[in-house]
């Protein structure tokens, strides 16, 4: 007997990875997924955005505020020198890198992005816990792998989330941005916008490896709760145990805390701050570690996903 | 004989259970063939395995020739019919379609033909707007079975296609099936034996993950033939002897004073001519059926190599 060797080779391929991110797009917002990490990301960023620009349109109006313009109360509130070692305490920066956050660069917005980066790697999960989850369960991804490589899935969800994820941070940075400049009025100019589009690409950076962790733990879990709770304690314990290794560390072992720079470095939390860094070399520095952490937790996810039954 | 699949000493373990134990199967080209067994018998874990969805513990399965390790060389001419995958709820049906389509390779305008095609195969051009969510279980069994006909596949693997359906929509999934089986291979699972027996060219029994039964159809059913028979009165037992001692009786089994179940073998003289000694004998005592149900063929040869018990038949 003989076998009919059918001779259509297809591997790896991008226009696969590029059909399914946009498709796993627009399900995400048609299914309401996508809808409530939009909201959730919008809500995050403008109640952060509030937490600084609301107490400095109550100075406005305070009595003795008369003589100065909105920009100068809050320009010399955010500049002042009490502002500059709190930031630089926040990031672990010398006062060269707060004085590039608060006076080279619009402090206001500055201080909004130092909030919204400690929030990405868990606003993150909302919007990439359930990447293959929720299809494993239902078993619906089997219709994916009639047609296309493991591999393609599931790159091309990771990027659909991410091309989500780009799409909710624009549209808050946008926002911020637009009410800093026109309802504020603190800064005005390509300065802003330039800040603000900084900004975003930090966001995008960070968030980056965090959505590849939420992929790995989507595709070993087949309930998306699972997933989402699994992805939340991984983000919160993470943390938690290196601050706890560091306070052991300094604590009882006496170790110089200026020294153990490198242990949050581990993680892509560690970087987060170089994203906004004033030296050009870091900032690229930092990219290319959230790059290696993002490289790095997809290739442990596609090696699990590539190896389990769906 | 050119082969379209050839399962190669394949065995699935899931923990401490064995799913399948050393199977090897080869299914001509362009055949219609059955795959009969009990429930958790493996018959979906090897279709699994076959469209990649699970991974062998051990063995192969070659498709067409490519070994199914390799699935990606088989785009577009291997499709299945997943027996319990869901189709995304709140997303229109036909957008589904649409990305399937543009999977196997088509632009946006032909893709979006192909499903509204495809639909109109299975009868459901209205459904194309429809979230999945909102379709009847039937419905949805068409829609399934309608993404397994998209593109030209050569190879289609349909997982009970016709479970948990009325007549009407079991029945037009059959003349489905029939219609695009003329140059393709098509490899069918079902509980329903009279079904498989009246479509499918050859088939295989598998039972606890192992091939039990394997052949064309003919030469499964040809020896083999089932009836179950209901009397005006009780069954005597000089009748009961001389109905043993026909040469064409097999087994008698009593289910009750007035019924029981004849399993016959009718490779020497055919069925009419051992149904006609059956009711001789029986008419020869005064004794007259009620009713006589015939047994599908295939269903005592299932029932004999499974070791199951005949408690269903089809009336005649």
């Amino acid at each position: 007997m003989e076998t009919t060797a059918a001779k259509v080779p297809r591997a790896w391929s991008p226009q696969h990875v590029w059909i399914i991110a946009l498709y796993s797009m627009r399900f995400a917002l048609r299914t309401g997924g996508g809808l409530i990490f939009l909201l959730i990301f919008l809500t995050m960023g403008l109640s952060v955005a509030a937490i600084f620009i609301t107490p400095l349109e109550k100075l406005v109006k305070m009595e003795g505020a008369e003589s100065m313009t909105d920009s100068d109360i809050s320009v010399t509130i955010l500049e002042s020198e009490k502002v500059v070692e709190a930031v630089q305490w926040i990031t672990s920066s010398d006062s060269a890198q707060s004085e590039y956050l608060l006076r080279e660069n619009p402090a206001l917005l500055s201080a909004i992005l130092l909030i919204l980066l400690i929030a990405i790697p868990f606003m993150t999960c909302f919007g990439a816990f359930n990447q293959t989850s929720g299809d494993i369960a239902t078993r619906g991804l089997r219709y994916l792998l009639l047609r296309t490589e493991r591999t393609n899935i599931f790159l091309g969800r990771f990027v659909g989330v991410m091309l989500f994820t780009l799409l909710s941070a624009v549209g808050t940075m946008l926002v911020i941005v637009l009410y800093v400049q026109f309802k504020v009025g603190a800064y005005t100019g390509a300065g802003l916008w330039l800040w603000g589009f900084q900004g975003l690409i930090a966001i995008f950076f960070l968030s980056l490896p965090y959505t590849a962790i939420c992929a790995w733990f989507s595709c070993m879990l087949d309930s998306p709760f699972g997933s989402l709770t699994i992805c939340l304690l991984f983000s919160g314990f993470s943390l938690t145990l290196l601050y706890a290794l560091k306070l052991t560390l300094t604590g009882s072992m006496n170790v110089d805390p200026e020294s153990l720079g490198w242990l949050f470095k581990t993680m892509p939390w560690g970087w987060k701050y170089e994203l906004l860094h004033g030296s050009l070399g870091v900032r690229l520095t930092a990219i290319l570690a959230m790059l290696g952490f993002t490289a790095a937790f997809l290739f442990l996810g596609l090696r699990h996903f590539n190896k389990r039954d769906l | 004989m050119e082969l379209a699949v050839k399962v190669n000493n394949l065995t699935k373990k899931f923990a401490n259970q064995i799913a399948l134990d050393r199977v090897n199967l080869e299914i001509p080209k362009n055949s219609l063939y059955g795959l009969l067994g009990p429930n958790g018998a493996g018959k979906t874990t090897l279709f699994s395995i076959a469209a990649g969805f699970l991974k062998p513990t051990e063995g192969t399965i070659e498709v067409l020739g490519v070994d199914v390790a390799r699935i990606s060389e088989l785009r577009g001419q291997l499709a299945m019919l997943p027996q319990d995958a869901a189709f995304q709820g709140s997303i229109p049906v036909i957008d589904q379609l649409i990305m399937f389509s543009r999977l196997n390779g088509l632009d946006q305008n032909a893709a979006h033909n192909a499903a509204k095609d495809a639909l109109e195969i299975v009868g459901l051009p209205e459904v194309a707007r429809k979230s999945a969510r909102t379709l009847s279980h039937g419905m949805m069994k068409r829609v399934a079975l309608c993404q397994a006909f998209l593109g030209d596949a050569k190879v289609i693997f349909l997982d009970e296609p016709t479970a948990g359906l009325d007549p009407d929509n079991a029945r037009r999934i059959r003349e489905l099936v029939k219609e695009f089986t003329q140059d393709k291979t098509v490899i069918f699972s079902s509980h329903n034996l009279q079904e498989v027996q009246d479509i499918c060219d050859y088939v295989c029994v598998i039972d606890k993950g192992r091939v039990v039964e394997e052949g064309t159809m003919e030469s499964l059913t040809e020896s083999t033939f089932l009836v179950r028979i209901e009397l005006v009165s009780a069954l005597s037992q000089e009748a009961h002897a001389a109905l043993q001692a026909l040469p064409v009786v097999e087994s008698i089994e009593l289910t009750s004073d007035t019924e029981f179940n004849l399993r016959l073998n009718v490779s020497g003289t055919g069925k009419d001519e051992a149904m006609k000694q059956i009711y001789g004998t029986l008419t020869g005592f005064e004794i007259y059926p009620r009713s006589v149900f015939e047994g599908a063929s295939l269903e005592a040869r299932f029932l004999e190599v499974t070791g199951g018990t005949f408690d269903g038949a089809s009336s005649t």
